[in-house]
């Protein structure tokens, strides 16, 4: 055991700590899958309004790119404190939880992220106009 | 307790401080791993140790070679190489697997059904064995070998010299004058399996009276001071042509003892040797060591010791050795009941035997 044992709380709190885990599981699915698509959306707005604002292209794309990084690791930061809080909260309502879950999180995020914008990529748009743009 | 330190007790314990846990428990694995001593096994008469690599490599160097043929079966080079050694013809040496088989096959040329196989005893108990296989009937000398202890029905008498348990040496002279006062219809097989652990007198004494006394049939083994067990070799020398073409086995002996024993007898003379100083001295400590502390110990020119502990049995003298972690052989199955038979084996052996007989004796007297 790497925590320790703690008197069992009443079977109502336990309940609500289980409920409060699936909250917090949730938030850290949002925040995986906003990495994946909504963050850099929304820093590819700012960039093309920086770039129109100072009339620099460079200063756009360096916008997108510190600020895609920036918030990659404050994201990954919060996640990592919300997977610890989850791990606690899951101990509490009676669960032997040894190890967080947002590596497994981050995975399957990355994983239906991939698929989302095959489909998008593939179906949605489809290569045909730019392969073969004559038809 | 507040929401937030309500949920910190669940928190995970500090590494550093699971570290000093571990360290600790470890820290107890190890003293008692250091405490615990293993057994040491005195019971067996065999060399303890690992043969010399050099011998095993030989035989395994065989083992890649021509093994889809027969071997040698008179074995010639190893005859060679004992004939040189023991200053006798080649042809005066049998090569069996093992002293036992060749004393077999000695009893069931020797003996026939009713007659009668005499030994002195305590010893080797195999003997009674050997007359018992060959449907004759052995018959004990239990204070050791007179003149004229031979019947008319005695063919053959068997002596183990040194002898097993009792680790008693019948010398040359003494063993000539026996010889010669046996009758004509009696063999005589000398097992001298343990001979080399003697320091009474040369190696040969005993065997050069095969030329006097063609009814005389030495028989030895590479399993004791060779640490050869495992390969079941042994020898015997005679000068009966007909007795030794008896006890050779008929198809010989495998290759790779064959190649194992070349190996030790032209390479092994230096480790021989710092063994038996070796069992020579610690013998002479154990025996001084045993009487010192009351113990009724024999003298012994063996590799081990026939020690009586007064007032007590062999067997309850055993246990109590083995509850100090060292074990002995009873001397019941041995032939007699008050006795336990104790190897000699190393410095560190003797002490602890030492130290484990006084606390067995003192146990016992209080």
């Amino acid at each position: 055991m790497r925590y320790n044992e703690v008197e069992p709380a009443s079977e109502r709190r336990r309940a609500a700590d289980n409920l409060l885990a699936h909250g917090l599981l949730a938030i850290e699915v949002v925040l995986c899958l906003s990495l994946l698509g909504p963050q850099p959306l929304a820093w590819l707005w700012i960039g093309s309004q920086v770039d129109y604002l100072t009339g620099y292209v460079t200063a756009g794309i360096a916008t997108i790119m510190l600020g895609c990084l920036a918030s990659l690791m404050l994201t990954m930061a919060a996640a990592k404190r919300v997977d610890h809080a989850w791990k606690l909260v899951r101990r509490a309502a009676g669960h032997h939880q040894e190890r967080g879950a947002l590596e497994r999180i981050f995975a399957a995020s990355v994983a239906v992220a991939v698929v989302v914008f095959m489909a998008w990529f593939l179906i949605v748009e489809g290569p045909g106009p730019s392969l073969a743009p004559g038809q | 307790m507040g929401f937030r330190d309500y949920y910190r007790q669940f928190d995970d314990i500090d590494e550093a401080k699971l570290n000093v846990e571990r360290r600790a428990r470890r820290q107890e694995e190890k003293r008692q791993a250091l405490e615990r001593v293993p057994d040491v096994d005195l019971s067996g008469t065999e060399w303890p140790d690992l043969p010399h690599s050099e011998v095993v490599n030989a035989a395994i160097a065989r083992a890649r070679g021509l093994v889809n043929r027969y071997p040698d079966r008179h074995a010639a080079a190893v005859r060679r190489l004992l004939a040189e050694r023991h200053d006798v013809e080649p042809e005066q040496i049998a090569l069996g697997n093992g002293a036992a088989e060749l004393l077999q096959s000695a009893a069931f040329a020797l003996l026939e059904p009713g007659s009668e196989l005499l030994t002195p005893w305590p010893s080797y108990p195999l003997y009674p064995l050997l007359a018992a296989h060959a449907r004759a009937k052995p018959v004990f000398a239990a204070n050791g070998l007179r003149r004229g202890a031979a019947t008319e029905r005695t063919r053959v008498v068997v002596i183990c010299n040194p002898n097993d348990p009792t680790g008693s040496y019948i010398r040359s002279e003494e063993l000539g004058a026996l010889l010669s006062g046996m009758p004509e219809h009696v063999h005589v097989l000398l097992d001298e399996a343990l001979v080399h652990f003697q320091d009474a007198e040369d190696v040969d004494a005993c065997l050069r009276l095969v030329d006097a006394f063609p009814r005389l049939l030495v028989v030895r083994t590479f399993s004791k001071i060779y640490g050869l067990s495992g390969l079941r070799a042994g020898y015997a020398v005679g000068s009966d042509p007909r007795l030794l073409a008896a006890v050779a086995p008929v198809l010989g002996v495998n290759a790779l003892t064959q190649a194992a024993l070349e190996h030790a007898l032209r390479t092994g003379d230096r480790e021989i040797e710092r063994r038996r100083r070796a069992v020579s001295r610690e013998r002479a400590r154990l025996t001084e060591g045993l009487r010192a502390l009351g113990a009724d110990v024999a003298d012994s020119q063996a590799n081990f010791v026939w020690v009586q502990a007064p007032g007590m049995s062999g067997d309850a003298l055993a246990v109590a050795l083995r509850r100090q972690g060292v074990v002995v052989a009873p001397g019941g199955p041995l032939g007699a009941d008050d006795h336990v038979r104790i190897g000699v084996l190393n410095e560190a052996a003797t002490t602890r035997v030492l130290r484990a007989y006084e606390n067995a004796v003192g146990a016992a007297g209080a």
